[in-house]
């Protein structure tokens, strides 16, 4: 991170506070953001949420950076902003990597396409398990559900995209 | 390649080739709500759509207050505006706008916001002993994300709105959704405020695994409170073009002494508005033969008193010691017991409707003008002016409040809905002795 593009990190507690916290952003920023972005599908919206959770946390880093995996809560915290933010307004899946990305470059765009197809609840257990690849565990730690919660909706998820996506893709 | 390693390499793939764009500047002293680009308010306009009633983000406050003991006391039926003088205060922070005002015990409350983005607002309480000198109160909402108003009682004051966790999640209950949730804040002076949370049907009896509630309405009676609320049905297929939220209606009932109850009755659904007044709490619903008008009895059952000519989705209601007011879409009607309704003869379409001890309010808007009328009694109205005798530049008035010797306006100077670059706060106080 530069100064030219404006950014600048001061943490709110003692020196090593500032250090931490400013390592944990500039270490964990790029995954979050694609991540969230994932997840929720809208390019913008998850950048914003990531920035709005970074923010969060800074502001708790305290206590969010003594979490053995403060990735997942800034996740989490992302996810609830974001589906707050969306909560009375219908979005279109076409706006997904707007402006950054091509998805008829990727080598399997009808398999990114059956993921972004899935509800949510299941979208954002896929997005940590198989982008971020986080265990069980620490999927339902980010995310604040049971583990047995998370094997079910990756059951099901993987279920819905094999049926989607046909034999092809029998494990 | 199994399908786990598939969706594996394409998720990395596709990630890789989003542009994540910079990092922006975080500091302790930025809140998120300092970087934040929307200043929407899209649940305010959902609820608004839903329950029939404009609600309009506000800048501006005005306030003919009561006037000194060597002063003559006007009655405002007679006090034109452009005869009162106003003057500017400076105790609303800019960006703050006035989203409610209300009397109680310790005097005039204005509830003022600023707007962050859907997810919350800053909210603070600016008071007043006597509608002319106001200053900004030591008070916090703990855990709101949005407060929607305030309303003062015989014995305090009561707001409603969205509380949630530090992590926009709410704690107290085991749902999926994690949406905040709807809860009432009381506090006896308006500094020090002390949040309950409404009670929401067990997730079981949901109407859908992943759904969000929200109150709309709040009445305060002697001992009793009532609030109406909805559910919302948040398991939306993703289709384009419009859909129709399921909702559920809901309502909450507090007696002294005791805890605040979820009522779950047939007869909620379709409730439009609530009011206080003569028969006791009186609420609209909204049927296909007209604006049913109905009281609450002992029982908490809705008994219908009478229907008023008018359409779905607007039968707003104010009452007051003497009667009520409705609007419909066919015009206002007035009646002193609920029964009995009257057509107004005065304004007919109402902007801004609101009931005072000393009488109704109404800031009629027709071809973009808009007209201050004023009734002591429900029966004869006076214009009384136009925002323009006012000293700000209103673009509209979203709400008023009165007593009988003051009265308070506060509207909008800038668009409603989207702004980009922030608006302005301002305070203005006038007196109604002249």
């Amino acid at each position: 991170m530069s100064a030219s593009d404006g950014a600048f990190l001061r943490g709110s507690g003692s020196v090593s506070d500032q250090r931490d916290f400013g390592v944990f952003y500039r270490d964990s920023r790029e995954e979050m953001v694609r991540a969230l972005v994932l997840a929720l599908g809208i390019r913008d919206l998850g950048v914003e949420a990531a920035d709005e959770a970074f923010a969060k946390a800074l502001e708790r880093w305290d206590e969010v950076g003594g979490y053995e995996k403060a990735e997942g809560w800034v996740y989490r915290v992302g996810l609830n902003w974001a589906r707050s933010k969306l909560r009375r307004r219908k979005f279109s899946m076409d706006s997904l990597f707007s402006g950054s990305v091509h998805i008829d470059e990727l080598p399997d765009p009808g398999l990114l396409e059956a993921v972004e197809e899935l509800s949510f609840k299941y979208r954002s257990v896929v997005v940590a398990r198989f982008f971020l690849d986080w265990s069980i565990e620490q999927t339902a730690a980010a995310l604040d559900i049971p583990a047995g919660t998370v094997k079910t909706r990756q059951s099901r998820a993987l279920e819905r995209l094999r049926r989607r996506l046909g034999e092809h893709y029998e494990s | 390649m199994s399908l786990e390693q598939k969706i594996r390499s394409t998720l990395k793939d596709a990630g890789a080739r989003i542009n994540t764009g910079n990092p922006v500047a975080l500091r302790p002293d930025a809140a998120p709500s300092q970087r934040s680009r929307l200043r929407t308010r899209p649940m305010l306009a959902f609820v608004a759509a839903f329950v029939g009633v404009l609600v309009l983000g506000v800048v501006g406050l005005l306030v003919s207050g009561e006037p000194g003991s060597d002063t003559d006391l006007v009655p405002l039926d007679q006090a034109g505006l452009e005869t009162l003088e106003w003057t500017t205060v400076d105790a609303l922070p800019t960006d703050y706008s006035v989203d409610a005002i209300t009397q109680g015990p310790n005097g005039w409350l204005a509830l003022a916001g600023r707007f962050i983005n859907s997810t919350g607002g800053d909210y603070l309480i600016l008071r007043s002993e006597d509608g002319v000198e106001w200053t900004r109160m030591d008070a916090s909402f703990p855990a709101a994300v949005h407060v929607d108003e305030i309303i003062g009682t015989d014995t305090g004051y009561v707001a409603y709105g969205l509380y949630a966790g530090e992590d926009f999640s709410v704690t107290t209950t085991d749902r999926p959704s994690n949406f905040p949730e709807p809860g009432v804040w009381a506090s006896s002076d308006g500094a020090d405020w002390q949040l309950t949370p409404l009670p929401l049907p067990p997730p079981e009896e949901a109407i859908s695994e992943i759904v969000s509630y929200r109150a709309f309405n709040l009445v305060v009676d002697d001992n009793v409170t009532i609030a109406l609320g909805v559910e919302f049905d948040e398991d939306l297929p993703d289709v384009e073009g419009t859909v129709t939220v399921p909702t559920r209606s809901l309502m909450w009932i507090f007696e002294e002494p005791g805890e605040w109850q979820l009522i779950q009755a047939d007869n909620v659904d379709e409730l439009v508005d609530l009011t206080v007044g003569p028969a006791g709490i009186v609420a609209t619903r909204a049927t296909d033969t007209g604006i049913s008008v109905r009281v609450l009895d002992q029982q908490g059952v809705w008994e219908q008193l009478a229907t008023v000519p008018g359409e779905r989705f607007q039968a707003n209601i104010v009452g007051k010691g003497d009667g009520y007011l409705i609007q419909t879409s066919t015009g206002l009607y007035f009646s002193p017991n609920a029964v009995e309704w009257t057509p107004v003869e005065g304004p007919s379409v109402a902007a801004v409707l609101a009931g005072h001890p000393g009488g109704f309010t109404v800031v009629s808007r027709s071809g973009g003008a808009e007209t201050v009328w004023w009734s002591p009694d429900g029966h004869t109205w006076t214009v009384v002016g136009t925002p323009e005798d006012l000293p700000v530049d209103l673009e509209f008035v979203s709400g008023a409040a009165a007593t009988a010797n003051s009265i308070a306006m506060y509207g909008q100077t800038q668009g409603p809905s989207l702004d980009i670059t922030g608006v302005e706060g301002f305070l203005v106080i006038g007196t109604s002795s002249r």
